[in-house]
């Protein structure tokens, strides 16, 4: 059991992640670091929340009381809603962080009453502060056990039985000790890292992109053993002997980059050239150390007693993180209907962190073509759709018998009968058309209207295989939009 | 399939738990469904080896119309649970996917970022957890190629090729030729003779489908 101070902004994610998961997190640095002047060594798991051993600080400044105010005071200059909260164990203090989040003062338990207070925690409390997924915290709820007290009654077997290493982990937060993922006998400093420069770095780009095979290293030295790691010691130096230690936290366990993306917003916060910040460093960084703290057995696949999310989608969102994991170029998305006329954009491609794939409900709306009714759009591309449509529509040539362009009249007819069709170097025979059907969109609008035509034409190619095109004329040219393969 | 526990408190929670009897068959239904060969549309059952999609195994598509044939043969799995990616394909028509069948919900589309070491790496890490895993004319070396069939065969995902398989050595190749086009007001459907060869088929084995048929999907 160890005694923890914890700090909570529940509102941080929403404020300043619509700019993406870097600027939230950069914004939160700054916070973190006036933090550190408390406590040296604090950890980072999420956004939003802060943990700290109280020990030092509480003997340094005098009590738990007067650490808990002195942070209440720092952090009452953060422009968003906050609660500081000291308890036995890392979960316990979370909790009462975002209890006092609402009363606008530090809630310290004191430890003569910590069990009582862990045990009048509603269950919910498991999932949104303790990390335990929200199906297992679902199901314990449906059981009928309402709080963490209900929960502890069932007893550590029972759990463990039930919910595997997930009951583990519920029963060491509802008692009140220290959760460790820690597999016995794997000490984890033995995969501890560093590297050192021999010119010092000043911009954290550079030192993360030097630090790269390093933190590959690691990973895999960690992976190779079948574990992966939770919590990660970070520790930068510069020449002048200045350093900056955060220690931080990912409860799915840190990939390379994931790992190198917490390295890069933790120098982003410390490198500034800020004269105003005394704590800035006065030179650049010569040596990065790395210092597994925890480390636990990659999840295996534990098929879902109790319905809910299946194990195929588990399996599918984990490898779509392993496959995004292989660097910053690979984009892993997942369809959203959008409607429209155009085939090219019926559907929008959202990235798969975004999307909760456990929500089945969710997944079936957002592929629902239920809204935004395109078919009976006047215009709308017939059924059956393209199977291939071009990302950029390569331009075409579609000429009648005499070798003549095809065009369109004002009354939407085309002015001649397509018999060839070249489209990137390959020629075709026009065996048949269908259409043309006219799109005018906006038509209300002088700036964004939008005049343009399709038509299907059934080819043959010079070795006699039928194709289907879907052409469209906009502007006089013509563009293969999409084929029928 | 790690172990499974039979719940022994069967029947005295009312609301949202199922029954031991329930339990049992939704068990055995999703052992068939881990083991058994992928399903198929039935008109294309027959030109398969084993009626269906083996786990683990090697498939390309070619010819005239590679992708509404994989869509059609997809189709099925994906509305059973199964997941599926495509890398590299993004041309792929959803629209004409949906139309056939395809369970969009359960549909991630990859990009490797035009980089061909990564490829692999990418193939790889989807092959381990996505049952089944369509790339367009891959491009990796032999030893890639031979890693990356194996962590299929390992995790039973299906690995489908769209146009040349390069490296690969496909179990079964299907390939279409239109034969004719039926046109209405717009392109209809069209008759397509399907033939199976490869590895795995003993007897090339052919068939005249509908594509799509009435109902969208595929028929004989």
């Amino acid at each position: 059991m160890t005694r923890s101070i914890a700090v909570v902004f529940p509102r941080w994610q929403q404020q300043y992640g619509a700019l993406g998961e870097q600027h939230a997190f950069t914004m939160f640095e700054h916070v973190v670091r006036s933090i550190t002047a408390i406590s040296p060594l604090v950890e980072v798991e999420e956004v939003g929340t802060v943990v700290m051993a109280a020990r030092g600080p509480s003997r340094y400044f005098g009590g738990d009381v007067a650490v808990a105010r002195m942070l209440h005071d720092i952090c009452s200059v953060v422009d968003s809603p906050y609660g500081v909260g000291v308890a036995d164990s890392r979960f316990a203090a979370t909790a009462a962080a975002h209890l006092a989040v609402s009363r606008g003062t530090p809630c310290v338990v004191d430890a003569s009453i910590s069990q009582q207070f862990l045990f009048a925690l509603p269950v919910a409390s498991l999932a949104h502060v303790g990390g335990i997924s929200v199906d297992t915290v679902d199901l314990l709820g449906r059981l009928g056990l309402g709080t963490c007290q209900a929960v502890h009654g069932v007893g550590e077997s029972a759990l463990i039985d039930r919910f595997g290493t997930e009951g583990k982990h519920v029963w060491q937060l509802v008692s009140g000790a220290e959760v460790r993922y820690l597999a016995p006998g794997a000490p984890p400093s033995d995969f501890a890292q560093h590297i050192e420069f021999e010119s010092p770095l000043t911009s954290a780009d550079h030192v993360v992109a030097a630090t790269r095979p390093t933190i590959d290293a690691l990973v895999n030295a960690i992976a190779g053993h079948g574990q992966q790691c939770v919590r990660m010691l970070v520790t930068c130096q510069t020449d002048h002997a200045e350093a900056t230690s955060r220690i931080w936290g990912e409860p799915r366990g840190f990939g390379a980059a994931s790992l190198a993306q917490r390295l890069l917003y933790q120098l982003d916060g410390w490198l500034v050239t800020n004269e105003a910040d005394p704590d800035a460093p006065t030179s650049g960084v010569v040596r990065v150390e790395f210092t597994p703290l925890e480390t636990r057995e990659v999840l295996v696949v534990q098929p879902l007693l109790w319905g809910g999310n299946e194990e195929n989608t588990e399996r599918a969102a984990r490898a779509a993180a392993m496959a995004s994991a292989v660097g910053d170029h690979v984009q892993v998305t997942v369809p959203r209907w959008e409607g429209g006329r155009d085939v090219a954009t019926v559907y929008s491609q959202i990235p798969i962190a975004l999307v909760d794939l456990s929500d089945q409900y969710e997944s079936e709306q957002r592929v629902n073509t239920g809204k935004g009714v395109a078919r009976d759009w006047s215009g709308a591309v017939p059924r059956p759709s393209p199977a291939s449509v071009a990302v950029v529509p390569p331009e075409a040539q579609v000429l009648n018998a005499a070798g003549v362009p095809v065009g369109v009249t004002g009354r939407h007819e085309l002015n001649t009968e397509p018999a060839v069709v070249t489209v990137s170097g390959h020629t075709y025979a026009v065996m048949r058309t269908a259409g043309p059907w006219p799109v005018e969109e906006r038509w209300w609008d002088a700036r964004r209207k939008r005049r343009h035509v399709r038509l299907q034409l059934l080819v043959q190619n010079k070795r006699g295989a039928l194709r289907v095109f879907l052409m469209g004329l906009e502007n006089h040219e013509w563009r293969l939009l999409a084929r029928y393969d | 399939m790690g172990h499974l526990l039979l719940p022994e408190l069967t029947g005295t929670h009312s609301s949202g738990v199922e029954t031991g009897a329930q339990f049992a068959q939704r068990v055995s239904a999703r052992a068939e469904a881990g083991f058994g060969p992928v399903p198929v549309a039935p008109a294309l059952a027959s030109l398969l080896p084993s009626s269906g999609l083996e786990r683990g195994g090697v498939y390309a598509c070619t010819g005239d119309a590679p992708m509404s044939l994989l869509f059609s043969l997809v189709a099925a799995a994906t509305a059973q649970g199964s997941w599926l990616a495509f890398v590299d394909l993004p041309r792929v028509g959803l629209m004409a996917a949906h139309e056939y069948g395809v369970a969009l919900q359960r549909v991630m589309c990859v990009s490797t970022g035009g980089q061909a070491q990564s490829w692999s790496h990418v193939v790889g890490a989807l092959v381990d957890g996505v049952d089944l895993v369509v790339v367009s004319s891959p491009a990796c070396s032999a030893g890639e190629a031979r890693r990356i069939v194996a962590r299929a065969k390992a995790s039973g995902a299906v690995l489908i090729i769209l146009g040349k398989p390069g490296q690969f050595s496909p179990d079964v190749v299907l390939s279409s030729s239109t034969t004719e086009w039926h046109f209405n007001t717009h392109a209809a459907s069209r008759t397509m003779s399907v033939q199976a060869h490869g590895r795995r088929v003993y007897n090339q084995r052919a068939l005249t489908v509908q594509l799509p048929a009435a109902d969208g999907a595929v028929s004989l």
